[in-house]
């Protein structure tokens, strides 16, 4: 946990159904409401990934980026990983080698810093990995 | 002469859990081989997938597992999200309700005491106490830094409970509303953010003042502009002032009547058996004084500074610490 910590797991890029995906991790002591996963972004390469095309996999579910900000009964247990799945076609092929960087920012619910607002706090990290 | 019961909190191990290096029932049986225990103190959000809710067969199993590793469980972490919609925060009787639904699962999971933020407020404490006393639960709010006796949630707080006068509410002390300095991890942690050093003099000056949070969070923020530094610094600079508090040992006393367990807060014991941070040798002797026969969680937060799973070994230190300290 901490500023330290990788929050994409080495070795996760694969080529999946309909494009690619990497394995995320909370950068957090305890689970949190998906609704608290302020943000996720990420970047192929240097090139910014739409988020429309981002599905965010937990507990068997995958969700639009869009669609979290309801999800206050859904938990991101801290021991997980969520999947990113990418929507990019041939983006990533298999053995071939990629850099990402990613950006997660997340909202502690209950430790709020001024009425109405929490602490937020975004993690980001880069990683060159080869697709599986 | 009554003495505090030593015991650990399982947050103690987040690196080592966060890690997957261990299931849970691994670091129960660990805390047990190493005597840790006996008192075990959980956050249920970090420890049990299931939260807020348990279900009953899960209870029982963790019941049984505490149980024939000769622990005993002494306070369930809960937390108020009042937060967790974006778009607003919580009613009191959304508030009430997330709070009653951890109060039965520490219940069904045999803890005595439910840790619960002081944000929950004095109506909705109150409000929850026929709930608390019914499943033979403490309900008691974590007196973590900058919360000392002297903040007016605090006595707000305090008041209310004179007036309801039930031993299902309280407080849980936290050691670092009274500590003598910002552990070196955090600042070696602004550094590697990038955080120069003329800001992190400016800062070490900031926490030492008496202003109140709010006004010290400006004071950071008009600072991190001049030095320019990005939102991930300014985020640790604003943590060194809610997570370390500097009030003195001393205003510990009058809160002891209500406390119903204690976190004891560390973020590292040194090869001399001491915390540089924290001034244990004054707090413990305070505690004896006192005649407090509670429980007290070894709760190491080192986590916030290194990935490294030292836990164990960092209770391990505490542990010697405090039983040396106890004996005195």
């Amino acid at each position: 946990m901490g500023t330290a910590m990788k929050i994409i797991q080495d070795g996760s890029l694969k080529v999946v159904p309909g494009g690619y995906a990497v394995q995320a991790r909370l950068n957090w002591y305890r689970s949190l409401p998906l609704s608290c996963v302020e943000k996720v972004s990420l970047a192929l390469d240097g090139a910014p990934v739409d988020p429309a095309r981002i599905r965010f996999g937990i507990n068997g579910h995958e969700y639009r980026l869009d669609e979290l900000d309801d999800l206050v009964e859904e938990f991101w247990f801290v021991q997980d990983s969520a999947t990113l799945h990418v929507l990019q076609p041939g983006a990533v092929a298999k053995d071939e080698t990629h850099t990402l960087q990613a950006e997660i920012t997340l909202r502690f619910p209950y430790i709020p810093v001024g009425f109405g607002k929490f602490l937020t706090t975004p993690t980001s990290c880069t990683t060159t990995q080869t697709a599986a | 002469m009554k003495k505090p019961i030593l015991g650990v909190t399982l947050y103690s191990f987040t690196n080592e859990w966060q890690q997957r290096l261990y299931t849970l029932e691994q670091l129960v049986e660990k805390v047990a081989r190493l005597d840790l225990g006996p008192a075990v103190e959980v956050v249920g959000f970090q420890s049990f997938r299931t939260f807020p809710d348990v279900p009953d067969d899960f209870a029982r199993y963790f019941r049984d597992l505490l149980e024939k590793n000769g622990l005993s469980p002494s306070c369930l972490g809960a937390n108020l999200d009042f937060g967790r919609r974006k778009d607003r925060l919580m009613n009191d009787d959304e508030k009430i309700a997330y709070i009653e639904r951890q109060i039965v699962s520490a219940r069904k999971l045999g803890f005595p005491v439910m840790r619960i933020q002081h944000t929950a407020g004095a109506k909705v404490l109150e409000a929850l106490e026929p709930a608390a006393r019914a499943a033979g639960v403490q309900l008691a709010c974590e007196l973590h830094s900058p919360l000392s006796a002297d903040n007016p949630d605090v006595i707000e707080l305090r008041e209310r409970f004179d007036r309801i006068g039930s031993e299902y509410l309280g407080f849980i002390p936290d050691f670092s509303a009274t500590m003598t300095a910002v552990p070196e991890g955090h600042w070696e942690n602004l550094r590697r953010s990038g955080a120069p050093e003329a800001l992190i003099a400016e800062a070490r000056a900031i926490w030492k003042t008496d202003d109140p949070t709010p006004v010290k969070f400006g004071a950071l923020a008009a600072a991190a502009d001049r030095f320019k530094v990005g939102p991930a610094a300014m985020s640790q600079l604003n943590l060194a002032m809610t997570m370390f508090g500097h009030a003195p040992v001393d205003s510990w006393r009058e809160l002891l009547p209500y406390a119903r367990h204690i976190h004891g807060k560390f973020y590292h014991v040194d090869e001399k058996g001491s915390e540089p941070s924290i001034p244990y040798p004054a707090l413990m002797s305070l505690l004896t004084d006192a005649g407090y026969g509670g429980t007290i969680s070894a709760e190491w937060e080192g986590t916030a500074f290194t990935e490294e799973a030292a836990g164990f070994e960092e209770v391990q230190r505490w542990r010697a610490m405090g039983e040396r300290l106890l004996a005195d």
